[in-house]
Parts: structure tokens; sequence; C-alpha cells
């Protein structure tokens, strides 16, 4: 931690300046409120430091903090009392233990839940000791609570149903590795359905089904992410189809799901994101349907587990249907160059385009991309049989290209890709990685976030799914993308403060008490 | 453009800020309404070319504060169609916010009195960045704070369930 840093103290300005102490604190007309908007701009790391600079910062950091995460062993409950004391306004927390150490238990969790009224998001991470009834009382306490995520716990889907009932604004549901479902009574007479839900995800999770009426009797439900969950899904996507006609974003991996599925969620008019990731059912007649209704799709993801299964026919139906098409990504697909002509000709918007273990992508088609795609922005090839040749092809084409990623691609060499990166005046970045050839990296690699584009790839190839299976890799990824988003939230949630801010400066300069504020020049 | 007064004939409105040590801004309404203090005031009183209202500003926003102010104001009021467009907008919020510390957190400061709330969030920002990743020491240091805990508080806060806290 920076505590220890203090050697570093000659980096700053000095505060002694001819022999005479000139200590003036700067801060000392700074009001509080605008403290506490410098310290919104802070990670929770100099929040810490921040707060103990003095009293005063100490105070404001403490009821400007709107977003908490503790550890949250069984030892914490102890520390409850002086924690809620210096941060009473709390709105976003996450309650985060490891499985190996004991967490809180509902006791805990229900004193957070009445410390909180107006948490507005809860996330709990491996926290093994909670029960429904802890769940229960997050209901009762907390009825604003829009967000629940829950990764890792052992309660069941009673919990979930508590909070589902209570906090009637709740937008976002994620569950992930709830290990409390296996009970079949216990999810009997479940909540079938909410208004107010807008995301759902299910991921890693045995008898996820029972969640099935909820998604379908969400009329309001955009975004619906299905990641290994055992079961036959076709059902929920047809039951879907009916009742839940506004959905935006679907994502199914590693799904029981079949062309009749995908068929049924073609009602689905105004789908803009599609992720079909190892869902081996699916077949070009499934994305055809899809892309035959689904005019409006923005961003496909399909990874074919090189089952070939999802091949030209599927591709050329989004071509000739989606022409609004931003984002593709495919994985172990192999398209023919004429497949990617038609691509290149008729989604003239293609800003994003990622290839990865696909036979039949070379220089050619490279080639074809450059002298097509007159959009596209970044380009990802990963494992595909490339040259140097299919790199300095793309030099002539792609005028607005910013970005290059080329990884285990032995033809194409690191010259070549400065070569093109040298030509396009430091607009373009091109990145070339070797094979890394160790069987540990690759593995470690299948789950590795695709970057820019937002999807955890699998390239591992030969493993098959593991359902229910318990802490996939893939959490650091998502981690990531989601610090970033906190990072965005963290300043816009501001707004609310600011307006109180405005309000005092006035009521103080109305009352004609101007501020006396002693100048400090 | 502006709410409240009307221009008979066609005139741009205008309103003078007055600071405390007596300098005078005169500004556009356009101007003048990229601060929600000034717009909200404005919208009751009114102001005209001929008549322009003079608005006396707290003794905290010097002139060479509200100079900036201004500056942030007339070139937003323009907005991102002129010169360049956003990129160029972006740039110059970059450039207005390189300031010494003092002169940074009076224009927080002022920001944050006038209402200018992106001004607020660019001025908070640069506060930010400077004592990112400092060390308590360093932060007392950089801002010339004197330090009120008792070496028992400052103890007790720091050893407070290290772990607690992610």
């Amino acid at each position: 931690m920076g505590q220890s840093a203090s050697s570093r103290l000659t980096d700053s300005p000095p505060a002694v300046v001819g022999g005479i102490s000139a200590v003036t604190d700067y801060t000392a007309d700074l009001p509080d409120d605008c403290l506490a908007l410098v310290f919104q701009s802070l990670g929770s790391g100099d929040r810490k430091r921040c707060s103990l600079v003095c009293r005063r910062w100490l105070a404001v950091e403490g009821w400007s903090r709107l977003r908490l995460s503790l550890d949250a062993r069984a030892a914490l409950l102890d520390v409850f009392p002086a924690i809620f004391a210096r941060f009473d306004a709390v709105s976003r927390l996450t309650l985060r233990c490891s499985r190996r150490t004991d967490s809180i238990g509902d006791e805990g969790l229900a004193l957070v839940a009445a410390h909180c009224p107006n948490l507005a998001s809860l996330k709990l991470r491996a926290c093994g000791a909670l029960t429904d009834a802890g769940m229960a009382a997050v209901a009762r306490y907390c009825s604003g609570l829009r967000k629940l995520s829950v990764d890792s716990c052992a309660f069941g889907a009673k919990g979930v149903d508590a909070v589902l009932r209570g906090c009637p604004l709740l937008e976002e549901l994620s569950i992930k590795r709830l290990r409390g479902l296996h009970d079949p009574s216990a999810t009997a007479d479940l909540i079938a359905g909410a208004a107010s839900l807008r995301s759902v995800c299910l991921k890693d999770l045995y008898n996820a089904q029972c969640f099935a009426p909820l998604i379908a009797g969400c009329p309001n439900l955009k975004t619906l992410k299905l990641i290994r969950c055992s079961g036959d899904w076709d059902p929920l996507l047809k039951n879907m189809a009916a009742r839940v006609p506004g959905v935006v974003e679907i994502h199914l991996e590693r799904l029981q799901v079949t062309d009749s599925g995908l068929a049924a969620l073609s009602v689905c008019v105004d789908l803009e994101v599609l992720r079909l990731v190892k869902t081996p059912e699916c077949t070009d007649a499934g994305i055809a349907a899809v892309a035959d209704r689904c005019a409006l799709l923005r961003k496909v993801h399909i990874d074919g587990w090189r089952a070939n299964r999802i091949g030209d026919e599927g591709l050329q139906a989004l071509a000739r249907r989606c022409a609004d098409l931003q984002e593709l990504v495919l994985i172990g697909v192999n398209p023919t160059s004429r497949t990617l002509e038609l691509m290149a000709s008729n989604c003239r918007s293609l800003e994003h385009l990622a290839l990865c273990g696909s036979d039949t992508f070379g220089d050619s088609e490279v080639a074809c991309i450059a002298s097509k795609c007159a959009a596209l922005k970044k380009l990802c090839i990963k494992g595909c049989p490339i040259s140097d040749q299919g790199i300095e092809a793309l030099a002539a084409g792609c005028p607005k290209l910013v970005k290059v990623k080329v990884k285990r691609c032995p033809g194409v060499t690191q010259e070549c890709a400065d070569r093109l990166a040298g030509s396009r005046n430091g607009k373009l970045a091109v990145k070339v990685e070797a094979d890394e050839g160790s069987a540990a990296v690759q593995q470690a690699e299948g789950t590795v976030v695709f970057g820019e584009f937002g999807i955890a790839e699998d390239t591992g190839g030969g493993e098959r799914p593991r359902l229910a299976s318990v802490d996939r890799a893939g959490g650091a990824g998502t981690l990531s993308s989601k610090s970033r988003r906190t990072a965005r939230k963290k300043r816009t949630g501001f707004f609310a403060t600011r307006r109180n801010l405005v309000a005092s400066a006035l009521r103080r300069w109305s009352n004609g008490s101007s501020y006396s504020r002693h100048s400090h020049r | 453009m502006s709410e409240g007064t009307k221009e008979p004939d066609g005139g741009e409105e205008k309103v003078v800020l007055k600071t405390h040590d007596g300098q005078e801004f005169t500004v556009d309404m356009a101007t003048a309404n990229q601060s929600g203090t000034l717009k909200n005031l404005l919208s009751e009183v009114g102001s005209s070319s001929n008549n322009p209202q003079v608005i006396p500003l707290p003794s905290s926003i010097t002139s060479r504060v509200l100079g900036k102010v201004v500056e942030y104001c007339q070139r937003h009021a323009a907005g991102g169609g002129r010169r360049g467009g956003m990129q160029a907008l972006e740039q110059f919020d970059e450039e207005l916010v390189e300031l010494d510390k003092d002169m940074l957190l009076d224009v927080t400061y002022a920001a944050a009195f006038l209402d200018v709330p992106r001004l607020l969030d660019l001025t908070s920002q640069a506060v930010a960045d400077a004592i990112k990743n400092m060390s308590v020491e360093e932060v007392r240091h950089y801002f010339g704070v004197v330090s009120d805990f008792t070496e028992e508080e400052e103890k007790v806060i720091r050893s407070e369930c290290p772990w607690a806290f992610e």
C-alpha cells in the first residue's frame, strides 16, 4: 500500500520556502462537496489513503462513499458497527469472501441490509454461509434494490425469489454458480415474472431451468445470457418468443439449444446482439432463420466449435439480411472466400472483425477484406493460415483501420507488421504475437477475454462442456470489464450530490454571508 | 436563447459579472447560461443589452479565477460545431485545467458555486489525477494539510480491520 511510500516525499514540492515554514492548507476553502467530488474520481486505495489525511477528509470520504467492497469473512460482523457509522451513504455494496474462509451469515447480511436502506446494487461473492433467510432480509430492508449479482453462494432459489418479490424495482439479475438449486421442492412456486427486470444472466448453474418461467414472464427483458446451464433450453426460447418480444441482446453459450429454438427466437425482431458460443446443435438453418427476421443485428459472435455445422449458408444469410452488422466474431468457423466477399460487400458498416481458428481464412481472404471493408476499424486474426502477404494487402485497403492483432499465425513476421504500422503515420497499431507453444499457456488462453470485442474467447479446442462445473476461468476478464464500467458509473452517479452542493452554495449566497475565504496566495 | 426576457430590437442580451476585486466581465446570455446558477437567477430577473444585469460574485472568486470560468463557458456556449469540432473542444478542456494546484482548487470552487457541471467534472478529475497514487504523507504535503489526528487515532484508523476493505 501507498502508506509505505513515504520515501517518495521528495517528488512533491517543498513545504519550506526560504527557511520559513510556508504550510498553507490549500483545501481549507474548498467546500466539502467539492472534496467529495474529487474523491469520486479516485479508486478505493486512493480513497483509503485520503481518509487518513485529516479528520475532515476522513469524514468527507466516509459520507461520500457510495460504493463499498468488503471482505465478507465471518469476523466482519464485529466491525460492522464501525464501518457503517463511517460509511452511511453506501448504495452499491460488494461482499466478497473466499471459498476456503467462513463467510458472514444471515445475521450479518440482515445487519448490512438494515444499515443500507438505499442499497441499489448488491453483489455477493462466495459467501457460503448465507441462506435463503439472509436474502429474505435483503428483500425486507432494501426494497429499492435495482441490481442483484450472486456468485458462488450456497443459498437456493427461494432466496432469489424473496428478492424478486420484495424489490419491485429490480432491473438486473445475475446468478452464477449458485449451489442451492438442487432440491426440486424448493424451486416450486417461484415467482413467474417481474415487470422491472431488464437483464438476466444465468451461468454455471445446475437446475437453472427453475428460472425459466421467470424469464419468460419478464415482458421488458432486453438482455438474456445463458451460459453453461444444463437442460434443454429450446422450450424457454419458444416461450419467450410469444411473451418477451423486445429482447435486444442474447448470449447462448454451451447450452442445449437447437435450430428450432433459434427459429423461435427470430420472432424477436429487435435483436441487435447475438452471441452463439459452442452450441453444437445449432446449424446453418438456425442462423439463417434468425438472420431472415432480425435485420437489426449489429453484433454477431459465433463460435462453431470446429463442428462445421455453421458455415457458408448461415453466414451468407447474415450477409444478405443484416446490412447494419458492425461487429462479427467467428471462432472455429470456416467460411469460404465467396461468403467473406458477400459479407464485405453487403455489410458496409462492419467495423470490427475477428477470425479465430478458421482453416479457410488465408491471404486472399485478407486481401478481399482489405479491398472491400471500407469501414473496418479493428481486425483480429488468430490461428489462421495467413502470411506476410495477407498483412501487406491490408496496407492498401481499410482506410479507417486503427488496430490489427495477429496471434498464432506463424506466417506473419514482426517486420511485416512494423511495415504495415509504419505505412499509416502512427494511426494504426499492429500487434503480432507468436505461438506460445506451451500447453499451459494455450489452456489459460482458452478463456482470455477477446479484448476490444468483449467476449470470452475459448480456443481450447477439444475440451467438452462441463455443465454446472464450479469456477471456470474467465472471472478475471469479466472483472476487468466491470471495473471499467464502474468507473464510468461512479462519475455519472454524482449529479445528485452536485445538486445539493449548488443548493447550499445558493443558500449561503442569498444569505449574504459570502464565503469568508482567507486568501492563500 | 434566453428565458424570461425579450429584446424588441433583437440586440444581444448581456450580463455583467462583477468580482469582489472590482473587475467586470460582460458576457452574452449563451455564455451565462452555461452556469446553472446564473441561468436560474437570470430567468427570474432578466437582463438586456442597454441595461445589463450586474451580478456581484463572492470574494472567493477572483478575477483570475472568473476569467478561466468565463473562458470555458464562452468556448462551450459556441459548442463543438466551431473551430475543429468535438476533438478541439476536448483539447481545449484538457489544456484549460493545466493549472497550479491553488488555481485549480479555486476554479473547482467557482465551477461548483456557479454550477458549471462539466467544468466541475474536469477540475475535480484534475485534482484527483494530481494526488493519485500518493501516500498519505505526500497528499498532506502536496496540499499543505496538517493532520489533526492524534497519533493514537491515526494508528486506530490505519489498523482498522485492514482486510475489510478491498
